[in-house]
């Protein structure tokens, strides 16, 4: 198995993200999500982090949300089209971003539907996080009035 | 007294006179009305008791604390994010404060062609004034807008639109700003803050939280207990069962969430969930030289409303552009469709403005409820809405102009950056379709339609389902079609006229 992945990932591109286990998404879910989390975000926020912060939302959530989310990883992982050979974990950041815009912009609405949902769940969990603000010139909460 | 769910987390048993399900803008007041009028009345609600010591302010633990699904909410399509408060006081927890009662033409309206005959229309603008006045509501005075409902007025007035300022049931805001998450200072008066305590205080009145009514039990014509169990609102799961039995049961669990009980127990009959409105609404960003400011003060104080029809003949329609903004995850996550791109619109957050164009819909959708108990919302994107909303998208694009925009940031995914007015002609390659742009609702109605022949409402005009001698709906699924801009004031106002039946 992990020969074939590296086999894969010398044919088709980037090397394939290490993987961790997570209660809701799954080891396969959350390697996606990551993937998504790198070309999404900015090259100094840290992916992993974001991932798991998501996983960390979803826990707090009704369970049936973090299934379609697994659900709507596996499609983007796997779905073939285009000129695109392989998984989506295994394409560069770059690559991954093409993807996901691709898919915002698509005529097919389910497409445009898993782009959204995964796209909106990682600018919200990476804007959540007080590292960003000083980015974006946000002060953070007024803690007294 | 207010329960938590870890004070009875092996479940409990318990009658009274009055059973209301959820504690938001419709049940908060009819608990008060109720407890006014000498009942003793169980609440249930499925949120949490909260207060100013919980709102820390961090979206991360708001959202999941605060709002159905953690505010991921949305249409069957995902087109639509259907924003809807759970807590101990509601949607009224975290909306924006906006004073909007039903306008005197929706309610001749509603009389006139929906056969809303039992009250006045001076009873019923009267019930209003009430409910606003016992939430303190007053005008926003507009020197004290902030930057971004200021450039929106000033933009609207280079254009000859007409607009102002909200009236507000904020007293002693500081301008956090975070209005959306829960007020850390206690100046948005709630039914949390105001009819919830006033209530409790009377000590006839119990307000379970972490409660979810799962069904109703009823057996000829009435209902005879609401059952389900308590939640761990850690992990949303199920602890112990719960059965309350009562004489008189109020439904108030919002437009999504009470049709789908009324489903789950098997009544209310075939027009349960139909005729749903979700007023969706769309931003509109721009971008300054000098800073706006925009997530500090009252963060949706301002409008225009040149464009918005009140018709005795047809409702509510055209739009209105409101003065908005919010904190910076919500913020990127509503801009999601523009994908990475958004990064470079966060970087210019501390000087953007932005508001929402408000289309009233037809009441066209439907709530079902699925295998897993879950709601399918569903609505149309009808070709008359569709072209009132890319009206109202261009005037607010022209408005940031006016004022001065570096750009205007349009919400369709693949838009380019708007710096005149001839850079707009790009509007005319978008279609407004799920996930091309950010839809928001937040103000679904119309589920549980109110008039006199059951053939097609579910309630009849004293808030009674239809053939049921005990079991009212009173909340904004009533309404049959559009009742405002803002449905607070609405809600409260229906649920006061019907609490105060002699049932």
């Amino acid at each position: 198995m992990l020969g074939a992945a590296y086999v894969s990932a010398q044919l088709f591109g980037h090397r394939p993200l290490a993987t961790v286990d997570s209660p809701l998404l799954g080891s396969a879910g959350r390697t996606t999500l990551q993937a998504a989390c790198e070309a999404l975000l900015p090259d100094t926020a840290d992916a992993a982090w974001a991932a798991g912060a998501v996983d960390d939302f979803l826990a707090q959530g009704d369970p049936i949300q973090g299934e379609a989310l697994r659900l709507a990883l596996s499609v983007l992982e796997h779905w073939p089209g285009g000129l695109r050979l392989s998984r989506f974990s295994r394409l560069s950041p770059q690559e991954r971003r093409e993807v996901l815009t691709a898919w915002g912009q698509s005529p097919i609405g389910p497409k445009r539907q898993i782009a959204v949902a995964v796209t909106k769940t990682v600018l919200f969990t990476h804007y959540a996080r007080p590292e960003s603000w000083s980015g974006i010139g946000y002060p953070g909460p007024m803690v007294s009035g | 007294m207010i329960r938590r769910g870890t004070d009875v987390s092996g479940g409990f048993t318990l009658r009274t006179d009055v059973c209301v399900i959820g504690s938001g803008a419709g049940g908060g007041v009819a608990t008060g009305i109720l407890a006014e009028l000498g009942r003793e009345v169980v609440v249930l609600e499925e949120g949490p008791a909260v207060g100013r010591a919980d709102f820390n302010q961090q979206e991360g633990d708001m959202y999941p604390l605060l709002y159905r699904d953690g505010g991921n909410q949305t249409t069957v399509d995902g087109g639509i994010s259907v924003v809807q408060g759970r807590a101990v006081g509601g949607s009224t927890v975290v909306n924006m404060a906006d004073v909007v009662p039903i306008p005197r033409e929706i309610a001749e309206h509603w009389r006139d062609h929906h056969g809303l005959t039992r009250h006045s229309i001076s009873r019923i603008l009267e019930v209003g004034e009430s409910c606003a006045r016992a939430l303190g509501s007053n005008a926003i005075p507009e020197p004290s807008l902030n930057r971004n409902n200021a450039l929106l007025l000033e933009g609207g007035r280079q254009l000859g639109l007409d607009g102002g300022a909200f009236d507000h049931n904020r007293v002693g805001c500081v301008g956090a700003g975070a209005c959306m998450i829960g007020c850390a200072f206690d100046a948005k008066r709630s039914v949390a803050l105001t009819w919830i305590p006033d209530a409790v205080a009377t000590g006839q009145v119990l307000v379970q939280a972490d409660a979810r009514v799962a069904s109703l039990e009823w057996s000829g014509d009435r209902v005879v207990a609401a059952v389900g169990h308590v939640i761990d609102q850690a992990n949303q799961r199920p602890l112990g069962a719960f059965r309350v039995e009562a004489d008189r049961f109020v439904l108030a669990a919002g437009a999504i969430h009470s049709p789908l009980l009324l489903q789950a127990s098997g009544l209310g009959g075939s027009q349960v969930g139909r005729n749903l409105v979700l007023q969706p609404q769309a931003p509109v960003a721009a971008t300054f030289a000098d800073p706006v400011v925009a997530f500090r003060g009252v963060p949706q104080a301002s409008y225009l409303d040149s464009e918005e029809v009140k018709s005795a003949q047809t409702g509510l329609g055209g739009y209105r552009i409101e003065g908005i903004f919010a904190t910076p995850a919500m913020t990127a996550a509503t801009w999601g469709v523009h994908g990475a791109y958004v990064h470079e619109v966060m970087t210019k957050y501390a000087h953007t403005a932005g508001c929402l164009c408000l289309v009233p819909d037809e009441p066209a959708g439907s709530v079902t409820r699925l295998d897993n108990g879950r709601p399918k919302i569903e609505t149309t994107y009808d070709a008359a809405w569709t072209r009132t909303l890319m009206t109202a998208i261009r005037t607010a694009a022209r408005v940031y102009l006016a004022a001065g925009a570096e750009q205007v940031m349009l919400p369709f995914a693949g838009a380019t950056p708007v710096r005149s007015e001839a850079d707009l002609d790009q509007l005319e390659r978008f279609r407004v379709a799920p996930n091309r742009l950010p839809l928001i609702s937040a103000h679904p109605q119309g589920t549980c339609r109110m008039g006199p022949d059951p053939a097609t409402s579910v309630v009849g005009l004293d808030g009674r389902v239809h053939g049921l001698a005990n079991l009212q709906v009173l909340d904004a699924s009533v309404f049959p079609t559009s009742s405002s801009s803002h449905t607070m004031i609405p809600t409260m106002t229906m649920a006061w006229l019907g609490a105060a039946e002699a049932i």
